[in-house]
């Protein structure tokens, strides 16, 4: 079963979620608003998500039933998304050691490592829906932390959400970029969804050729 | 099939859970959940001591019968604060008005020990027309008192390098009998709405 797992990704999502649980880091991403969202929670994700590229192996098969589509992962990844994205939870995450570790159980557990056993069984159409859905969201909170005018968190100033605001935006664009420019230079993929057979034909082409030669 | 029950359960227990996060799709915020929390569950506020613009020791909550309608400031703040203390000055005239200085009283408690001393606080009040009667201006007389007195009323106060502090901008609604009940807007109409809604009714 071991062999089945992908040691790579497995203990850097491991690392990532043990470095960013590191007491001192931990207390410096969340003195700042932008840093306590976009490093600590999108990381706390992140890792979790590099465990679950490393388990698929292990895990998916057995799961596979469970999950048609992705459909039960994205829905877990959905849900524990929803909930971190209240600014409400965000302020108690400061003051509750309970709140804290549950944030970074269940980002993880609930939202990165679901979203990568999912991600592979999610067809064309739901991934499309699920990043362009991200995007607006995000676009609607970057509006969202720029446009009030009082603070979200009462643990952060409202100078620090502005600039989460314009984070979002940044990020909402360089993910556009990276995910669009690949449907520009799709043809290149169209064409290799079916390299076998091309590549045989020609070859057999070739030797034809040859042999009349 | 298994497929179709585990994302049903998954969904059901996720809406579960994120009503139960936002007290039934009403807070978002922290500062919703602190209103909220208030006007479902009032709070007793425990016995502190403040010392007024004239230097005279008050014991909080005592409040001789009458509503207190409370906001926290420092006399510093080049902007929010000087609203507040706007606002409470054209409930000042309402009060007057409507003769309910006998049900109500205004009190702005400064969190800022180090610079607020009864002078700053007099300053403040002049400016803005506290007459030391229906509306007191105050502050805490120790830090144990002042910490009290944050942590009971859920204000946070946030040091802020271009301005001094950023805090909690409200009107803390105290009844007669010393319990918080409300929290609202501290902009002027909301308070008056407040006004009507708490205190000319009884």
């Amino acid at each position: 079963m071991t062999s089945d797992l992908l040691k790579v990704p497995l203990f850097a999502g491991l690392a990532l979620w043990a470095g960013l649980a590191i007491p001192y880091v931990r207390l410096a991403l969340e003195t700042r608003l932008t840093t306590h969202v976009l490093i600590e929670l999108l990381g706390l994700a992140v890792a979790g998500y590099l465990i679950g590229i490393g388990l698929r192996p292990a895990l998916a098969p057995g799961l596979q039933s469970w999950n048609r589509f992705g459909l039960s992962g994205l829905a877990m990844a959905i849900c524990c998304g929803a909930v971190w994205m209240l600014p409400r939870w965000l302020d108690a995450s400061l003051e509750s050691s309970i709140v804290e570790t549950a944030k970074f159980a269940s980002l993880p557990l609930l939202l990165g490592l679901p979203l990568a056993l999912s991600w592979p069984e999610l067809g064309a159409i739901m991934r499309g829906f699920v990043k362009t859905n991200f995007l607006s969201m995000l676009l609607f909170f970057a509006w969202l932390y720029i446009a009030s005018p009082v603070r979200l968190c009462n643990s952060y100033l409202i100078d620090d959400q502005t600039m989460l605001g314009v984070s979002f935006i940044a990020v909402a664009g360089l993910l556009s970029l990276l995910w669009a420019v690949p449907l520009f230079i799709g043809r290149g993929f169209a064409v290799q969804a079916a390299p076998d057979r091309n590549t045989q034909i020609t070859k057999d082409k070739n030797y034809a050729v040859r042999s009349i030669d | 099939m298994r497929t179709l029950v585990a994302a049903l359960v998954i969904a059901a227990v996720g809406l579960w859970v994120f009503t139960w996060a936002t007290d039934g799709f009403r807070v978002a915020t922290a500062e919703g959940a602190r209103r909220l929390a208030v006007a479902e569950h009032p709070v007793t506020i425990p016995g502190v001591t403040v010392e007024d613009m004239d230097g005279h020791v008050l014991h909080l909550p005592q409040t001789g019968g009458r509503t207190l309608l409370i906001e926290f400031i420092y006399t510093t703040c080049p902007t929010i604060c000087q609203d507040l203390g706007e606002g409470f000055g054209q409930l000042l005239e309402t009060i007057r008005e409507r003769k309910l200085d006998d049900r109500v009283a205004l009190l702005s408690i400064s969190f800022d020990l180090e610079n607020d001393t009864p002078k700053m606080l007099r300053h403040y009040a002049e400016h803005h027309g506290a007459d030391g009667d229906i509306w007191k201006v105050v502050r805490p007389t120790s830090r144990r008192d002042l910490e009290t007195l944050l942590t009971t009323f859920g204000v946070k106060v946030l040091p802020d390098p271009l301005y001094g502090f950023q805090h909690n901008v409200a009107i803390h609604v105290v009844d007669g009998e010393g319990r918080l009940v409300r929290i609202v807007d501290a902009d002027p109409a909301s308070a008056i709405e407040t006004l009507d809604e708490k205190v000319s009714r009884l």
